[in-house]
């Protein structure tokens, strides 16, 4: 009995694996992006830049999103100070359950130019765990718009 | 959802509202305590601090010009400005001669980046009205000038471009070329922008009388830059006190009337067009020759210098300590601290609704607040 | 038989209306996107067809955990209600003479009362765990636009059924068989299109940061079901305003022979949709409701009332004699 029942579940668990549904989900995900930004610093100015009409990041349906209850991705950019890492620690807290964060800029992934101030950060990988980084400061959009197609990419 | 507990704005005494400083879009990370009485703002704190980096403390002990990719990030938006106070307070100290041409392409690019800065106002404003279409447009002209910086410096936003004694390095014909061809479309571009918030009724209707700044308190805070020119008061570092070549250039000042919004958004309009014409003599004048003058003993040098510049949201002063080549202390004036103690006077006597258009106008950049 | 007859319109009218709203939307995005000097859309399959299929699915991917707790059945039952009053109104409007759901006698202030319903339904919307005061002042900002500007929704309607003396559509329709009503009354058009517009809460199926107001946003922290019901209900409002519109001032299906007059309908409604969609691109956020009251009471109605006013006196004596 308890033998059959293994194999269900197994049959179950590969049947899953290569379903429909699966590919649906798989598709969706890499087809319609959520991020929501969490931006201060000079970082800002260049996500800025990548909505409007040069590198209109809407073309692989990449949307920014105004909280993080909606969003795939919370893309961390520009200096995280000591005042503000309770509040990115709650909204960390308030995103779903898979998640993924990108650090962009040399601040997120390591103080940047402000290494040495007690008042900054060393990276935001001190409190999260990081997936993708993306080094420049800043970077450019280019550099932003390719890290969000690499995230896409790993679906397929 | 229920995770989530930011700091609890009840138990500030006296305060009704709590605008959290992560809900700002793009890096404006201010947050906002709000008195209400029958619908009307009587007082309003804003919380700032989030961003502050301690670049005075940074630098200390640096070389000279090891400095200076440091002094760029104090400002986001047009970077290039803390750079050039920063070297022109040095070179008036230390005597050292900057050629011709030198000032020539700092002044031309500093008025580049200070079109840039404006128009990244205006797609902060257009966003917060809501209109969709003027802020795609004014992206799309800022993406053009900062091509064009890009040409000239190597970066988009933080060039690190101005030495001291002169610039890093010299204009490409290429670079020439881009300009001509972006000048002749500019004008036509940007009066179309113009079209969209001056003279939309909604817009003005919207803006005027909205946010008025007395005098007294301009005065009182030391107000600096196109939001005291919007009072109808003509103070202006480039020609109070003349740097570079601002002396051989002729450009008017645009000012205001009443210190509105409407007024602070008319006089923002007309710096970018002055700018715009300020660039193309500086070009047309440019001479031949050297681009920068090296002095050898940049390592024996002590002493204090101050100066003090025209940046794109107003007065930005620095102070100078050196001893032996090395900075034992640097303290920046920063235009925008002013103007955001400004803006929570200006913005009493108004309702919930305006505090976000009020803020966009006054023009404040978050990394110069905190620094 | 009269069951099964009922069923299958029910079935064709929502699939005219799902087919609607996804070509909307798309459309929406697309010219949107052109009038910025942007492409829009363009790697989800041709041209981006797929990308509202895909963001749809993702909301239903995206329903929350905790769907039936306490806080979050109010806003689903807020939801509810205005996706439920939307379609009502929406299958009141008939779309031909022969094509139509239900022929109701006071069929206009019916739908206009659905649709100002189902804008209520989002009242109930209220997020008490984020601790966050702005979403209530959109909220806030929500609530007064919808009391306020459907004054002079109705009174701006009121032209045209006095002109045709009756409440019903098709009446309506009717009456302008040779001349539409938008050369006799263009005052009442303008207003009713205004009005539209400015009910147009402006929210999409992918979320308005971009476009507006990040912080002050009432449902930013809905996701899944909730969201999708609440913009979708959004969209279908916007249809079968448009469709009110150009059955009320621009002839319905009366048009040239040669076309069958579903197809005028839809051209009318897509000219308008495309009209409004313009406007809204160019025109600021009305904020504040003194403003709202300035427009609307005391400049729309007064408008529609001095319309009414001139209506009146040409049907009570210049209808007889010119026998329009
Ligand atoms: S990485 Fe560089 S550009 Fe980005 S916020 Fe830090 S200092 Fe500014």
């Amino acid at each position: 009995m308890k033998i059959l029942l293994r194999k269900m579940v197994h049959k179950v668990r590969n049947f899953k694996k290569f379903s429909l549904f699966n590919k649906l989900t798989n598709w969706v995900k890499s087809t319609s992006i959520n991020i929501y930004c969490f931006t201060s610093g000079c970082c800002g100015n260049e996500i800025l830049a990548i909505l409007g009409p040069l590198y209109d990041s809407e073309r692989w349906g990449i949307n920014f999103v105004s909280s993080p209850e909606r969003a795939d991705v919370i893309m961390v950019s520009g200096t995280i100070t000591e005042k503000m890492k309770p509040i990115l620690e709650d909204l960390y807290n308030s995103f779903g359950n898979e998640k993924v964060l990108i650090a962009v800029g040399s601040c997120a992934i390591n103080g940047g130019p402000f290494y040495k101030s007690d008042f900054v950060l060393k990276g935001v990988k001190e409190i999260f765990n990081v997936d993708l980084y993306v080094p420049g400061c800043p970077p450019r959009p280019e550099a932003i718009i390719n890290a969000i197609l690499k995230y896409k990419d790993h679906f397929k | 959802m229920e995770n989530r507990k930011i700091k609890d704005y009840e138990e500030i005494e006296g305060y009704d509202i709590y605008i959290e400083p992560q809900f700002r879009p793009f890096g404006f990370p201010v947050g906002l305590y709000i008195a209400l009485k029958d619908g009307v703002i009587i007082n309003i704190k804003p919380e700032f601090g989030y961003l502050t980096t301690g670049v005075e403390k940074v630098v200390e002990g640096m070389e000279i010009d090891k400095a200076i990719p440091f002094i760029d990030r104090v400002d986001s938006s047009s970077a290039i400005s803390p750079e050039l106070t920063y070297c022109i307070g040095l070179e008036k100290t230390f005597k050292i001669d900057v050629p011709l041409r030198a000032k020539f392409i700092r002044t031309a690019l500093c008025e580049l980046s200070r079109i840039s800065s404006h128009l990244l106002w205006l797609t902060r404003l257009a966003n917060v009205l809501g209109i969709n279409n003027a802020l795609h447009y004014c992206l799309r002209e800022r993406e053009e000038v900062l091509h064009l910086i890009e040409l000239a410096t190597g970066s988009r936003l933080t060039p690190n471009f101005i030495r001291v004694g002169g610039v890093a390095s010299n204009l490409s014909p290429r670079f020439i070329e881009e300009f001509r061809k972006f000048f002749r479309s500019f004008r036509k571009n940007f009066n179309m922008l113009k079209t969209f918030f001056l003279e939309n009724e909604l817009v003005v209707n919207r803006l005027n009388n909205l946010g008025v700044l007395i005098e007294e308190d301009a005065k009182n805070l030391a107000i600096t830059g196109p939001n005291l020119r919007a009072l109808g008061i003509k103070k202006d570092v480039r020609i109070d006190d003349t740097y570079g070549i601002y002396d051989e250039i002729s450009f008017k000042i645009p000012v205001g009337e009443k210190g509105d919004s409407l007024d602070r958004c008319i006089v923002r309009m007309g710096e970018i067009e002055q700018s715009t014409s300020i660039i193309s003599q500086a070009f047309y004048k440019m001479p031949e020759g050297e681009i920068r003058t090296y002095t050898e003993d940049i390592n024996q040098f002590s002493g204090n210098t101050r100066s003090h510049i025209e940046c794109p949201h107003g007065e930005l002063a620095m102070e100078i300590s050196i001893d032996e080549g090395k900075i034992t202390k640097l303290r920046i004036k920063s235009p925008s601290y002013n103007n955001l103690l400004a803006f929570s006077r200006a913005v009493l006597g108004e309702s919930v609704e305006d505090v976000e258009v009020i803020l966009t106008s006054f023009d404040i950049c978050v990394c110069e607040v905190d620094k | 038989m009269i069951l099964k007859s009922l069923l299958l319109k029910t079935f064709y009218f929502l699939l005219f209306l799902l087919l609607g709203i996804y070509v909307t939307v798309y459309l929406h995005k697309k010219i949107l996107a052109h009038m910025q000097s942007r492409r829009g859309p363009l790697h989800t399959g041709f041209h981006g067809i797929l990308q509202t299929l895909s963001q749809t699915l993702k909301l239903l991917l995206k329903s929350p955990k905790n769907f039936l707790k306490s806080q979050n059945l109010v806003i689903t039952i807020g939801a509810i209600i205005s996706i439920t009053f939307a379609i009502a109104a929406f299958l009141l409007i008939p779309l031909t003479g022969e094509i139509f759901f239900i022929n109701v006698e006071i069929s206009l202030p019916l739908c206009i009362c659905f649709i100002v319903i189902s804008n209520t339904g989002t009242f109930l919307s209220i997020d008490r765990t984020g601790l966050n005061t702005n979403k209530i002042l959109g909220l806030l900002d929500r609530i007064s636009t919808t009391i306020v500007f459907s004054v002079p929704l109705f009174i701006s309607s009121l032209g045209p059924v006095t002109f045709a003396s009756s409440f019903n559509l098709f009446e309506i329709v009717k009456s302008q068989g040779r001349f539409y009503n938008i050369i006799y009354q263009p005052l009442s058009m303008i207003v009713f299109s205004v009005t539209c517009l400015l009910l147009w809460q402006r929210l999409s199926l992918d979320v308005p940061s971009k476009n507006t107001y990040l912080n002050i946003d009432y449902l930013s922290t809905q996701t899944g079901l909730n969201l999708l019901m609440f913009s979708i209900s959004e969209y279908i409002n916007i249809l079968s305003l448009s469709l009110l519109a150009t059955l009320l001032f621009f002839g319905g299906w009366n048009g040239p022979g040669f076309l069958h007059p579903i197809i005028w309908t839809i051209i009318k409604t897509f000219i308008l949709q495309v009209m409004f969609l313009f406007l809204y691109t160019v025109i600021p956020k009305i904020k504040g409701i003194k403003r709202k009251i300035n427009i609307s009471l005391a400049f729309l109605s007064s408008l529609s009332l001095l319309n009414l006013l001139i209506v009146i006196f040409v049907v009570l004596y210049l209808k007889p004699i010119f026998n329009l």
